[in-house]
């Protein structure tokens, strides 16, 4: 699957172009991240949105061979058509795809940089009550509270 | 003050259990209204909130982090239609306030006469009259005030050149925020901490006169004895891994505020066996959508205000409001047409990129249906009327742009050119009026319990009482009969405003 949703966003994102393409990003990361916590919602999407690209050249090129066996100008051409394609799924197929893609590159301290745009800061992901950040004492005596969480909270108060 | 947040435990455990007088479910704009005014007269409040209470340094800094953090499922919620329009709502303290751009517009009167003419309400001066009483408060307590000149960034000056080129009757936002630091990220809530979003506002001012906020905690149903809704049960799930903690449970002596969305109000009275024809029916929304203008030199509409100008001028006659917008690059990818290199080539472009808005008041009606697992799914179908007006609104800020001097104007509609020259956009006037074509967003929503005298139309009477039950209130946007045809927030909050008060007085 992996090889799959890597073929997806960096035929929709190549390198080779004006600006690096997702290639230059840490992109092997954001995998990671992605499964680690994205949503099932996204997950079926991209490897859906990767099987339509890689089995649909010959709605495209007339090309009944995999997306793979395409040069790259012809896999450029392949996701250009698909993006303009007249069936309203095939679209949105690649527009989920394509807002993947972009919140892997846009986020890239490096395109940002080619760009000219700040570098983005950290998602932190805490919150109230979150052992990790939390202001109050963790509650001793409840199950709540794991004992690594209150390592935590005695080292941020030290 | 006694804030809760994730108990871990089972279901087997021994649920926490609170009383109050009024329990408040939701801690968005119409949840933290109501419980702010019980809680200022003097009343035991419990407030209920599904998602984590996050402070402005919690705040994710990425589309990825946002999308995580703040949003109701990952921002992805589809309005199943003709089209697949993303229903755009945020699940934490403070609701959907946290990552809105704070516009506050006073409700029109015409729409309070319509809620008078079309469903059954009773002295609607009055109402109207306490609405705007409210307004007047909340642009105080909140810093309600037009969008500084010195914040507004390129963007927005921009549009208010092309406004007054076009004489659109156009004006600085008036937006609920202290200071505005210009970076342009209100979608992402503002970590300068100057949004008076309810999570820094309203809700800690709650909870300093002594009310009680529960958070990760998904009110599951209403408790019912009888046809008198009780409290509220449901289990804490933990924000990051989901999985469930410790039951709750949190009675009301008094009543049950419901203000948990447009969608999710509906899905929980669905849930909780309220018997209602009208229950998650009249389901309405101000559709929008963004016309990218490119511009010669760098606009970064990521510096400035995010919505810092607005124009009404066409709300009367197409019930069209035409905006400023930012998006952040990581969504730019997106909404750019193409794919592969020629898509890169195109992003090359960001920094020349304005985007400005349209939202149309749509007549479309839709439906919010609860699955068997109880969650909501909204059906919405636009017709073409509707359509037609959208369209002519994205002709219009396509007109804007070309006022402003782009060099070219990028409309996102399948089927006409990626780009249009100034002198093209006659072609954006005649274009397709297929949803299917167009990239719209829906961030305004009403409706799924509407007020009304009929109990066979609506969920709630006038004043917003579940019709034949007692103690059961809804304060949120599903209460609202009609679209507004402007930004909802000031009217959601104001009318919560009131309701908290009918309460007290009770
Ligand atoms: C990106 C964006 C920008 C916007 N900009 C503006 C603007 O500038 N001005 C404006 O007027 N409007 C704006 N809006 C719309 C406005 O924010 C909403 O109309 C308004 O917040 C709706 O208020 P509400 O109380 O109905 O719901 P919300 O504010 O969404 O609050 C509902 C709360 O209920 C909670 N909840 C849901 N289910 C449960 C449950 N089962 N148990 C407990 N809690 C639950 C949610 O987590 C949430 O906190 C914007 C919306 C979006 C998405
Ligand atoms: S534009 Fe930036 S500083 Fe201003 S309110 Fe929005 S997020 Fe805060």
């Amino acid at each position: 699957m992996r090889w799959l949703e890597r073929f997806a966003l960096r035929a929709v994102m190549p390198a080779g172009g004006a600006l690096p393409g997702i290639e230059a990003t840490n992109l092997d990361a954001f995998l990671d991240r992605f499964h680690r916590e994205g949503p099932a919602a996204f997950r079926i999407g991209l490897v859906a949105g990767g099987a339509l690209i890689l089995a649909s050249p010959v709605l495209t090129l007339r090309r009944p061979v995999p997306a793979s066996w395409l040069t790259p100008e012809q896999l450029d051409q392949h996701v250009q058509r698909l993006a303009y394609h007249p069936l309203y799924p095939v679209r949105q197929s690649l527009f989920l795809v394509k807002m993947i893609a972009g919140m892997c590159w846009g986020a890239d301290p490096a395109i940002r940089a080619t760009l000219g745009v700040t570098p983005l800061g950290p998602d932190p992901g805490t919150w109230r009550g979150d052992a990790a950040r939390s202001p109050e004492p963790p509650k001793l005596g409840e199950r709540v509270i794991s004992l690594d969480a209150f390592r935590r909270w005695a080292a941020a108060r030290r | 003050m006694t804030h809760l947040a994730f108990q871990a435990g089972s279901r087997f455990d021994r649920p926490v259990e609170v009383e109050a007088d009024y329990v408040v479910v939701g801690t968005g704009a119409g949840g933290a209204a109501a419980a702010v005014v019980l809680a200022r007269g003097g009343a035991s409040v419990a407030m209920v909130e599904a998602g984590p209470w996050r402070d402005p340094a919690d705040y994710p800094a990425s589309m990825w982090g946002t999308l995580r953090d703040m949003m109701d499922g990952w921002g992805v919620n589809l309005a199943i239609g003709r089209a697949l329009w993303p229903i755009v709502q945020a699940r934490l303290v403070g609701g959907t306030t946290v990552i809105n751009s704070a516009i506050a517009i006073r409700t029109p009167g015409e729409v309070v006469r319509e809620w008078r003419d079309d469903h059954g309400f009773p002295d609607s001066d009055a109402l109207a009259a306490a609405i705007w009483r409210h307004q007047d408060a909340i642009e105080a307590e909140l810093h309600v005030s037009p969008t500084p000149r010195a914040s507004a960034g390129r963007s927005n000056d921009l549009a208010a050149r092309a406004g007054a080129a076009l004489d659109l009757n156009d004006h600085a936002m008036h937006r609920a925020i202290r200071d505005c630091a210009g970076s342009g990220a209100c979608m992402q809530g503002c970590k300068h901490d100057r949004k008076r979003s309810t999570n820094v506002t309203w809700v800690p001012e709650a909870l300093a006169a002594g009310a009680t906020l529960l958070s990760c905690a998904p009110v599951a149903r209403v408790e019912l004895r009888g046809r008198r809704a009780v409290g509220v049960r449901g289990a804490f799930v933990h924000p990051t891994d989901q999985r469930r903690g410790k039951r709750f449970v949190v009675r009301a002596r008094k009543a049950v505020v419901i203000a948990a969305s447009a969608t999710h109000s509906p899905a929980l009275l669905h849930r909780s066996g309220i018997r209602s024809r009208a229950l998650g029916r009249h389901f309405r929304a101000h559709p929008g959508v963004g016309v990218f203008g490119v511009y010669d030199t760098p606009v970064d509409m990521n510096s400035g205000a995010t919505q810092g100008w607005s124009s009404t001028a066409l709300r009367a006659t197409k019930g069209l409001k035409l905006e400023t917008l930012a998006i952040p690059l990581e969504l730019v990818a997106s909404r750019l047409g193409g794919a592969g290199s020629q898509l890169i080539g195109r992003l090359g472009d960001y920094r020349h990129l304005a985007m400005w808005a349209v939202a149309v008041r749509a007549e479309a009606v839709g439906r919010v249906v609860t699955t068997p697992t109880g969650k909501p799914v909204v059906f919405y179908d636009i017709g073409r009327r509707d359509m037609e007006r959208l369209r002519d609104g994205a002709h219009v800020i396509a007109q804007m742009h070309a006022a402003a001097g782009a060099r070219a104007i990028l409309p996102g509609v399948f089927g006409l050119p990626y780009s249009l020259a100034p002198d093209e956009l006659g072609k954006l006037a005649a274009g397709p009026t297929d949803p299917r074509a167009w990239t719209a967003i829906m961030t305004h929503l009403f409706g799924g319990c509407v007020m009304g005298a009929d109990p066979r139309r609506a969920v709630c009477d006038p004043r917003g009482r579940v019709h034949g039950y007692d103690g059961l209130v809804v304060a949120d946007a599903s209460a609202l009969p009609t679209t507004l045809g402007v930004n909802p927030q000031h009217t959601i909050m104001a009318l919560a405003r009131v309701r908290a008060e009918e309460l007290l007085a009770a």
